[in-house]
C-alpha cells in the first residue's frame, strides 16, 4: 500500500511536471511564430517549404498533449506525443552535434542570453524522455 | 505486443489532428501570424517566416548597390547587432543599437536623432534579421523612414567600403 501511494505520488509528479514543461515551451512559440520558425530553419535538416507549418502547429501539439497529460485526460495518447516530438528532438540535435552544424547568427535563440549549447539541450530532453517513459510504463500497468 | 491499442492510436491521431487545426485557426488570426509558407532562400533575401510585419517592410529592404548610395547621402546607419560584435568591427560612423536591448536604448537614441532621421539598419547578413526586427520597432517608435541593408556587414567589408 505504501509502495502503491509512493508510486501513484511519482507519477502524478511525473505527470505534472512533464505536462507543466511542455505547456510552458508551447506558450513563447505559439506568441512567436516566427522565431521558432527561425530555430526550425537553424536545424537545417526540415525542407524548407514546411519549416513554417512545423513552427506553426508543433507548439499547440505541444501545449495540447501537455494540457491533457497535466489534467490526466488521455494521459497515455498524450504522454506518447511528447515522447514522440522528445525523441524527434533529440536525433535532430544529435545529428547536428555530431556533423559539427552550429546555427549561431545571432538570430537562434528567442534571446542572446538564452542560448543553450548542443549538449545541454540534449541532456535536458533525455531527462524529460526518461520522465515520459517512466509515466508510459506506469499508466500501462493500471 | 502492442505498446498502444487501436483505440490509444486513433485518440493520438485526434488529438494531432484537433491541435493542427487549432494551431492553424490561431495563426490565421493572430497578429503574429506567419506565412504557411516562409522565405528561407537566402539568394531571395533575408530568411523570414513572412509576418504580417515583414510583407509591410518587404519594399524597404536594400541590397549592397543602393546601400551605398545611402551612405553617400549620409544617412544614419545602425548596427543592429549585439555590442561584441559591433566592438569587432563595424560600419564607419555606424551607430551601435543592439536590437535585443531596445527598450534599454531606444530613449537615448531618440534624444540624438530625431523621428525624421534617415536611416539604415543593417546586422551580419541574409542569415541574420536582427536588422527587420530593429528595423520594425523603429517604426513603432515612430520613425518613418528607415531602410533595410539586407546583405549586412560582411558584404560590406568584403566589397571593401569604410569599416572601423
Amino acid at each position: 500500500m505504501n509502495n502503491f501511494l509512493k508510486n501513484k505520488k511519482l507519477l502524478f509528479l511525473s505527470r505534472a511536471t512533464l505536462g507543466l514543461i511542455f505547456i510552458y515551451a508551447s506558450l513563447h512559440k505559439i506568441a512567436y511564430p516566427d522565431k521558432f520558425a527561425e530555430i526550425v530553419y537553424g536545424y537545417g535538416l526540415l525542407h524548407q517549404n514546411i519549416i513554417n507549418f512545423i513552427a506553426i502547429t508543433v507548439p499547440f501539439i505541444e501545449l495540447i498533449s501537455g494540457t491533457l497529460l497535466l489534467f490526466n485526460i488521455k494521459p497515455k495518447p498524450a504522454v506518447t506525443i511528447i515522447n514522440g516530438l522528445l525523441i524527434i528532438f533529440i536525433v535532430m540535435i544529435s545529428i547536428n552535434f555530431i556533423r559539427g552544424y552550429e546555427f549561431d547568427c545571432g538570430c537562434f535563440s528567442f534571446s542572446d542570453s538564452e542560448h543553450n549549447s548542443s549538449l545541454e539541450l540534449l541532456a535536458r530532453d533525455i531527462i524529460y524522455l526518461g520522465i515520459g517513459i517512466y509515466i508510459f510504463l506506469n499508466l500501462k500497468k493500471r | 505486443m502492442l505498446l498502444l491499442n487501436k483505440k490509444e492510436i486513433f485518440e493520438i491521431f485526434i488529438i494531432v489532428l484537433t491541435s493542427i487545426i487549432f494551431a492553424l485557426v490561431f495563426n490565421y488570426f493572430s497578429p503574429n501570424g506567419i506565412a504557411l509558407l516562409g522565405d528561407w532562400d537566402t539568394n531571395k533575401g533575408v530568411i523570414s517566416a513572412v509576418t504580417k510585419k515583414d510583407k509591410e517592410t518587404k519594399n524597404k529592404e536594400i541590397t549592397l548597390k543602393k546601400a551605398k548610395e545611402l551612405y553617400n547621402q549620409n544617412f544614419v546607419f545602425v548596427d543592429a547587432r549585439d555590442l561584441n560584435s559591433y566592438n569587432q568591427g563595424h560600419i564607419k560612423n555606424a551607430v551601435s543599437f543592439p536590437y535585443y536591448q531596445f527598450d534599454r536604448f531606444i530613449d537615448d537614441f531618440i534624444d540624438k536623432f530625431p523621428l525624421e532621421t534617415n536611416i539604415v539598419t543593417y546586422c551580419t547578413g541574409r542569415e541574420c534579421r536582427d536588422s527587420i526586427n530593429l528595423a520594425h520597432f523603429l517604426y513603432d517608435a515612430g520613425y518613418e523612414n528607415i531602410f533595410i541593408f539586407i546583405d549586412g556587414f560582411l558584404i560590406w567589408k568584403e566589397s571593401g567600403m569604410p569599416c572601423e
